[in-house]
């Protein structure tokens, strides 16, 4: 790619005492791209996370990262004393931003992602499904486009979750996002992403950088395909 | 769905509203028939006589209880406000403060009371100020107890979206502790109302709890028993009114 990268680790280094959690990794995440990481649980996904989103600091190395970055968990992490409308607008009035202009806009975005009549209802009143929309409809105000999603819907039904999944591929392009996407299901991975990078709990680093070059128009088309299996079965056998 | 819920609701008020008319009828029948005299046992309706007889003197005293517990009360939750504050904030007055807050509370009201009163006299300061001690500690704990127990992953959330810490507390902290809080504001509420009438049976000039001396001086049991009725109606009072506050404001619990 032509462009410069949007997000930069070089030689990243992260230790908790003597305990080392990953060892020279790098990576790159050029706009527009998304870029999953996948590997077991505990093999340092979400250091990487929030080594990007500034929560943590390397012990060594160079990490280049916007100013503003959208990180979006699991959990989805509403407040519960707080209507979908304040919800959404939360990382925009900690900016200080006019809160009638940031209420406008968070309307008009919740009736694009489907929830609009939800503005004055709690979260307590919604699905699963819904929340982490509006969760990602926050972690997207937060950010300058560029979006951390941490197994975002490691917590949703089968049913529910493939259809975020074909919900998240729509957004990201109406809205030229990049995402930076880690999650443990290799389907997931192999069907929205563009790149990924499997994560190795023994070098605690990246064991393989592999590149989606099938069906990137038509994301969907992957599922039919013979090539995600045989992917998937390479990906299997390195973890 | 709902009229069935008020009817389940209202058969289980009817138990324990018919074992107190049990208790009334029994109360009743057995000072009149076994003829006991007033200053050993009055009978309902005696209570209620005088209740009816001395309702300005009543009301005129549970004025002045209701005043001290409210002004003591609501001291006592600024007070806590700020000390839990100051003990999230600054680890070090936590350390400082904690421990004692906790080992305080074994010192009983009825034993300090006295000596206030030595102290500031027999106007309603020392009365307030007995209030304050003892409603305070609930209220500061509970308070510093919800601070503390505020989700990781939304102070993470908080500072990846670079919160200030006046934001913090603003938007996370102080209300995810508020049904803590209320649960410590009705532990104190039960407490004030307690105080103030031990703190008034030290002496003064007015409050329910004076009253009650007079009436204990003169024999007039059942002008003891229409107070205690009072207070009783006091602390129910002052639970409910903290309740509904609570439902409102805690309106997602």
């Amino acid at each position: 790619m032509a462009a410069a990268p949007i997000i930069e680790l070089q030689h990243i280094k992260k230790a908790y005492g003597e305990k080392t959690v990953l060892n020279d990794l790098s990576m790159t995440v050029y706009p527009n791209e998304f870029v999953s990481i996948v590997g077991a649980s505990g093999s340092g996904k979400s250091t990487i996370f929030n080594l990007v989103s500034h929560l943590q600091e390397p012990s060594g190395g160079e990490l280049s990262v916007p100013e503003r970055i959208g990180y979006m968990q699991q959990k989805d992490l509403l407040l519960p004393w707080k209507t979908i409308l304040d919800n959404v607008v939360l990382p925009l009035d900690l900016q200080r931003k006019n809160k009638k202009v940031s209420r406008e806009e968070a309307r008009r975005l919740l009736d694009k992602i489907g929830l609009a009549g939800y503005e004055d209802k709690y979260p307590s009143e919604l699905s699963g499904g819904m929340k982490q929309r509006v969760n990602f409809l926050r972690t997207f105000l937060a950010s300058d486009k560029v979006l951390l999603l941490d197994e975002p819907f490691g917590a949703l039904d089968s049913l529910t979750k493939s259809l975020m999944q074909k919900w998240l591929l729509d957004i990201k392009e109406e809205f030229q996002l990049t995402i930076l996407f880690i999650t443990h299901d290799i389907e997931e991975a192999l069907f929205l992403s563009d790149r990924i990078y499997v994560m190795s709990s023994e070098l605690k680093n990246f064991k393989e950088e592999i590149v989606l070059d099938f069906h990137n128009d038509e994301k969907l088309a992957r599922l039919r395909s013979e090539k995600l299996l045989h992917l998937k079965e390479e990906i299997l056998a390195q973890l | 769905m709902i009229r069935l819920n008020n009817m389940a609701r209202f058969k289980n008020n009817l138990y324990p509203v018919a074992t107190i008319l049990a208790v009334l009828i029994v109360w009743q029948l057995a000072v009149t028939l076994g003829d006991v005299p007033g200053y050993i046992m009055p009978s309902c309706t005696d209570v209620i006589a005088a209740f009816i007889k001395d309702f300005p003197l009543i009301a005129s005293h549970t004025g002045y209880t209701l005043l001290e517990s409210v002004i003591g009360f609501v001291c006592a939750v600024i007070t806590a406000f700020v000390i839990s504050l100051l003990m999230d904030a600054v680890p070090f007055i936590q350390k400082c403060l904690y421990p004692l807050l906790i080992t305080s509370q074994t010192i009983p009201t009825i034993a300090i009371a006295p000596i206030v009163m030595i102290w500031f006299g027999f106007g309603i300061f020392p009365k307030v100020l007995l209030i304050v001690l003892v409603c305070f500690f609930p209220i500061a704990v509970s308070l510093f107890d919800g601070f503390r127990k505020v989700d990781q992953d939304h102070i993470n959330l908080f500072r990846s979206m670079k919160a200030s810490k006046w934001d913090m507390l603003w938007h996370l902290k102080l209300p995810s502790a508020m049904v803590n809080f209320f649960s410590g504001l009705k532990i104190a509420a039960t407490y004030m109302v307690m105080t103030a009438v031990i703190s008034e049976w030290q002496g003064g000039l007015n409050g329910i709890g004076v009253y009650m001396v007079r009436a204990k001086s003169a024999y007039a049991l059942d002008k003891m028993f229409a107070s205690i009725f009072v207070i009783v109606l006091l602390s129910i009072a002052s639970i409910y009114v903290i309740d509904y506050i609570a439902k409102k404001v805690t309106h997602w619990k």
